[in-house]
């Protein structure tokens, strides 16, 4: 019997949304653990995407009831929600870098690249928890 | 035998400068005329990536700078039915061979 048996295979909006704080909680760790090392440097430029996912998921979760589960999908989202776009260069950017670092091995990445990348993820993060917490508790 | 995509030219030896295209293109070529350290651009045409119905374009990269990155990446995020990825140098030979390559100068 497989796990699918005794648990949802989807994440909620909630855990969706915790995901995303702590991902981006675990690269700011990573920004101060003192390693200057590229892998170090690349897998916190990662999970700043993985906050990003898991934040945009979050919001189509809970203002449209649209389960997420690929980055194709995520694209034809943004065609359907054209609100997405608000954070669409954004996105694509720290997927972009995500992708240099872990797949294409880029050694180049510094901590002041993080830095720079990670005001693309507050700024998505800042634009969906404020609605994706109104849906989870309406005032 | 690969297709050369409907949106760039399908002679990859002509400068891009040269090449007579529609929005897209021109959009593309605004960035390449823009920006510093990019060495060529590939294009592996949709025909070539079954069952994925889009181009790909791939920008090879020999700066790293991801404030640039960033800027290219909004102009690209407009065409939306091509996708794309920016290639450090190092790793072009990881992008596939039925990609087009179109030099710069």
């Amino acid at each position: 019997m497989g796990p699918s048996a005794t648990h949802s295979p989807n994440p909620t909006v909630e855990r969706h949304l915790d995901g995303a704080n702590r991902i981006l909680a675990l690269a700011d760790e990573l920004s101060q653990s003192g390693k200057t090392d590229a892998l170090t440097v690349g897998w916190a430029i990662t999970a700043l995407f993985y906050s990003s996912v898991h934040a945009v998921r979050a919001y189509l979760l809970a203002r449209h009831g649209v389960v997420v589960s690929s980055h194709d999908d995520v694209r034809q989202h943004e065609a359907k929600y054209p609100e997405l776009k608000k954070t669409a260069a954004d996105y694509k950017h720290l997927k972009q870098q995500s992708e240099s670092a872990r797949y294409y091995l880029n050694e180049k990445f510094t901590w002041a690249d993080y830095l720079e990348l990670r005001k693309d993820a507050k700024q998505i993060l800042s634009v969906w928890e404020p609605i994706v917490k109104r849906h989870v508790s309406p005032p | 035998m690969t297709t050369a995509p409907t949106w760039f030219s399908s002679v990859p030896s002509l400068p891009i400068s040269i090449i007579n295209g529609n929005t897209r293109e021109s959009a593309l070529r605004s960035i390449l005329r823009s920006f510093s350290g990019i060495e060529s651009v590939r294009v592996l045409p949709a025909s070539s990536r079954a069952p994925k119905s889009r181009d790909k374009v791939y920008v090879v990269l020999s700066l790293h700078d991801v404030r640039r990155d960033r800027r290219i990446v909004e102009v690209l995020c407009q065409l939306d039915d091509t996708d794309f990825d920016l290639v450090p140098i190092e790793a072009e030979g990881m992008i596939p061979d039925g990609a087009i390559r179109y030099a710069l100068s």
